[in-house]
């Protein structure tokens, strides 16, 4: 009796499943996609894009797998010799830029720029990279965003060979992309994209909620509101790097124990666990520790009393400064007087004040690389201390003690690392990006509107 | 055909090479790790160990790496303690980063502590088998996205995106014995599609805009031309040809009959053959997410929603009735599932339960042999291809 019931049960659930599974499914093809962006892109030239844009329109010799790995991209295969100081890419065949002009190893060899100290040569088919210290992470650093290859025309109008072609470009304001019917991944699926910039994170939100944009970003407290109304939100690995910074040549940034006092009297779990809403995470390292793996070892917890210990030692009146954000950064207002009231605790005074000259500033830099040497030497000279970096450090225990070094000279205080949020809408599938936010949207497909 | 032996062994041949390449890179980076902890250490230091993983490895790996690195130690002449004794404490923190394993050691004294780090790439990983509903064989799994393959002899003929290859049935699991590789006059589409159908050593394999026959006797030759009709169904029963959209990924819904005439069906992904009260009728999984009914005559029949892409009709030793294999994933962005169905009175009624895929099934066809299909499905987490033997067993 109990197993005819079971039976009974089953047979309920299967018959019930075609109205609850979801609608059919291999890729469709056409329509365009609506994507709306807070940054206000200038130029048509992926050097002043955003990193995970620039892969839909331009192609590296190689790119990354979800893992990591490299794979080949405009570059079909590479060899090195022993000493990994002498790289040849060989080239995929038949590709042309988006003006219809060939991909050749002379084009390829006069657009990568690798360095006062790399010599690079095309002929044919095959590009020659000669270093001289070895690289055995060339193939990585090449699949970085400022490595893609394209073809600058005479009137600066760059052009590349990736999945879609700029059709119109209106500076700050809005673009199209089209679909490459020739691309040699095949021709995507979407016709095209329509990029519309400087959008206002709550602007875009309500767009998103009425339908009128398929990819936004979501502002972290607009996230959370999205996933309350039910809206498919997408969260990146922690991307960006959010940091205080002392300025040079200003009397409170040259004190080695002010700084240190300041770094001991943060509370990141406050800044994390309320101003983030637990988003991200709490950094005492400069880069993430999915991209290293090592970050563990930097410690990110508070400590007060010997902030205490340390400001006692200061001269009367005691120590303060002043902290300066960007005005039109809400989250980092917030954070600025977190630290404020953090500092204050501890016998500091710091006083907050909107952009404009101070003794330290709040950060945020994306992390353009998953590349850990890339992004180090990035941040490295987004801070000025790439005395403290070692760009041809190969190693992870040699970029440890890099950061380490860099870390412990407090000039940086790591605060947290927050990731990207994306609100996604209904219609939008296959909809997987790298998780440090590579926009890959050659796979992505639009279901048909239903009338 | 696929012999029963290798059936068994395939998988699990596949499973050893791929938990050796985990333990060969363990124990590599416990003999690195173990090497720079020994040269921290002054001679007859005790030290103890304590492990963290911070890493995806499973509990058992963590142990297995705990005690390769004791191994190591001791092979190097360190002297381990336990906790409770003092000494020097050794932090080993498995850990990882994108690419990479990294095993950090933190050798702590009284007056300070010194790190090292031991890092390889991370091991591929290794992808869990998926619980068997419908009877569910793994035959091949390649890097290339595998289109379609068809037994041919005691052989196995293997369409993927850069070849048609000829695999052998050897000891050591399925072996690429002979390939040639795809014209490629355009770039291919994107989620691209291919048909293999075999009659003896001849071949004929169906691509977006191209179609190409060689033979596999005597070496495998290739010869190809710009045409794109795709057969339907095979032998007595088959509807006919279809014209496969060239640089897309569906039937633009032209069909050629056997006898020449032609029919316009919505575009559509794939069809099925149906048998329903000893009618023949033919389901068609429609572009515009609808399945399309038609009788034997193509006449409209009805339809319903909410059946993925790839659709195989195939015929059972089960109660003489057709089934009809069906995907039912979202996106390629997720695991999958096929089910199989019966049509009765038009509609659809679900047989027996789902079976699950680590990730989209990206082909779906029908076999020449009685109650059989092939499917093939991307591992999400590998990225890999995997192509499966599926069959109705009949539940009693």
């Amino acid at each position: 009796m109990q197993r005819s019931a079971w039976q009974l049960l089953a047979l309920i659930s299967l018959i019930g499943l075609p109205a609850t599974s979801p609608a059919a499914t291999r890729a469709r093809y056409g329509g365009t996609l609506v994507l709306e962006i807070h940054e206000a892109i200038t130029f048509a030239d992926p050097g002043e894009w955003p990193p995970s844009l620039v892969p839909l329109v331009y192609d590296g010799l190689v790119r990354l797998d979800a893992q990591g790995r490299t794979l080949p991209a405009l570059a079909l295969a590479w060899q090195h010799d022993p000493e990994n100081k002498r790289w040849e890419f060989r080239l995929r065949p038949g590709v042309k830029f988006h003006d219809g002009s060939p991909v050749n190893a002379a084009a390829v060899a006069a657009c990568l720029k690798l360095g006062a100290h790399v010599a690079v040569s095309g002929e044919g088919g095959t590009v020659v990279i000669q270093k001289e210290v070895p690289a055995p992470d060339l193939p990585a650093t090449l699949a970085d965003a400022r490595f893609v290859i394209l073809r600058r025309g005479a009137d600066g109008v760059t052009s590349g060979t990736g999945p879609y072609r700029i059709a119109e470009w209106q500076a700050g304001r809005h673009a199209v992309l089209a679909a490459n019917d020739d691309y040699w991944g095949g021709r995507p699926y979407l016709d095209g994209i329509e990029l519309r910039m400087f959008r206002a994170f709550r602007d875009q939100s309500v767009d998103l909620e009425l339908g009128k944009a398929d990819v936004v970003e979501l502002s972290i407290e607009d996230a959370r509101r999205a996933t309350q109304r039910g809206l498919h939100t997408w969260t990146s690995a922690p991307s960006e790097l959010v940091a205080l910074a002392f300025e040079r040549g200003r009397a409170p940034g040259e004190s080695l124990p002010f700084r240190q006092t300041v770094a001991l009297s943060v509370d990141r779990d406050a800044i994390h666990n309320v101003l983030l809403q637990r988003q991200g995470e709490s950094a005492g390292a400069l880069l993430p520790q999915w991209i290293t793996g090592y970050a563990f070892l930097f410690p990110a917890a508070r400590d007060l009393e010997r902030a205490r210990q340390m400001a006692a030692g200061f001269p009367k009146p005691g120590p303060r400064a002043t902290l300066s954000y960007d005005s039109s950064d809400t989250l980092s207002r917030s954070i600025a007087e977190r630290i404020a009231v953090d500092a204050r605790e501890a016998g500091v005074l710091i006083q907050v004040v909107p952009a404009g000259q101070a003794d330290m500033r709040i950060g945020r830099i994306p992390l353009r690389s998953p590349d850990p040497a890339l992004a180090l030497f990035d941040l490295a000279a987004v801070f000025h201390i790439g005395e403290l970096m070692e760009p041809t450090a190969v190693t992870a225990e040699a970029r440890y003690q890099a950061e380490k070094k860099a870390i412990n000279d407090y000039r940086v205080i790591p605060l947290c690392h927050l990731p990207e949020i994306l609100g996604i809408g209904s219609r939008v599938r296959n909809w997987e990006p790298q998780r440090w936010g590579d926009w890959r949207l050659d796979n992505v497909w639009l279901e048909p509107r239903t009338p | 055909m696929v012999g029963s032996r290798l059936r068994i062994f395939f998988p699990a041949i596949l499973v050893l090479v791929v938990v050796t390449a985990y333990a060969q890179n363990y124990d590599q980076l416990a003999h690195g790790l173990a090497q720079k902890i020994a040269a921290g250490l002054k001679p007859r230091e005790a030290a103890s160990l304590a492990f963290h993983n911070m890493s995806t490895m499973n509990p058992s790996d963590v142990s297995a790496a705990h005690a390769a690195l004791e191994r190591e130690l001791h092979a190097l002449g360190a002297t381990l303690a336990a906790p409770s004794q003092g000494g020097i404490e050794v932090a080993v923190t498995l850990s990882e980063s994108l690419e990479d394993s990294v095993w950090v050691a933190e050798i702590r004294r009284a007056d300070g502590s010194e790190t090292v780090m031991e890092v390889r790439p991370k091991p591929p990983a290794m992808a869990a088998a998926p619980p068997l509903m419908i009877e569910k064989k793994l035959l091949l799994e390649t890097d290339e996205k595998i289109l379609d393959l068809a037994p041919m002899g005691r052989e196995l003929l293997v369409l993927d995106s850069e070849a048609v290859s000829v695999y052998e049935n050897a000891a050591s699991g399925w072996q690429r014995k002979l390939a040639v590789r795809l014209p490629t006059p355009r770039p291919m589409p994107r989620d691209l599609r291919g048909r293999l159908m075999v009659q003896g050593d001849a071949y004929q394999a169906y691509l977006p805009g191209l179609t190409c026959h060689g033979n596999a006797a005597g070496g495998l030759g290739i010869s190809c031309r710009d045409e794109s009709l795709w057969p339907v169904g095979a032998g007595p029963g088959m509807l006919g040809f279809a014209q496969f959209a060239p640089s897309r990924n569906f039937f633009d819904g032209r069909i050629v009959a056997p006898n020449g005439s032609q029919k316009s069906l919505p575009a559509f992904f794939s069809a099925a053959s149906v048998e329903t009260r000893g009618d023949k009728m033919w389901a068609f999984a429609g572009t515009d997410t609808r399945t399309h009914l038609y009788n034997g005559t193509l006449e409209n029949a009805g339809g319903w929603t909410g059946w993925g892409s790839d659709i195989a009709g195939i015929e059972s030793e089960c109660a003489e009735r057709s089934q009809v294999l069906v995907t039912a994933s979202s996106d390629g962005a997720a695991a999958d599932s096929i089910a199989a169905y019966e049509i009765v009175s038009g509609s659809p009624q679900p047989v027996g339960e789902a079976i699950s895929f680590p990730g989209p099934v990206t082909a779906l066809w029908p076999a020449t042999e009685r109650g059989v299909a092939f499917a093939v499905s991307r591992d999400l987490k590998s990225g890999r291809y995997a192509a499966f033997r599926l069959a109705i067993t009949c539940a009693h």
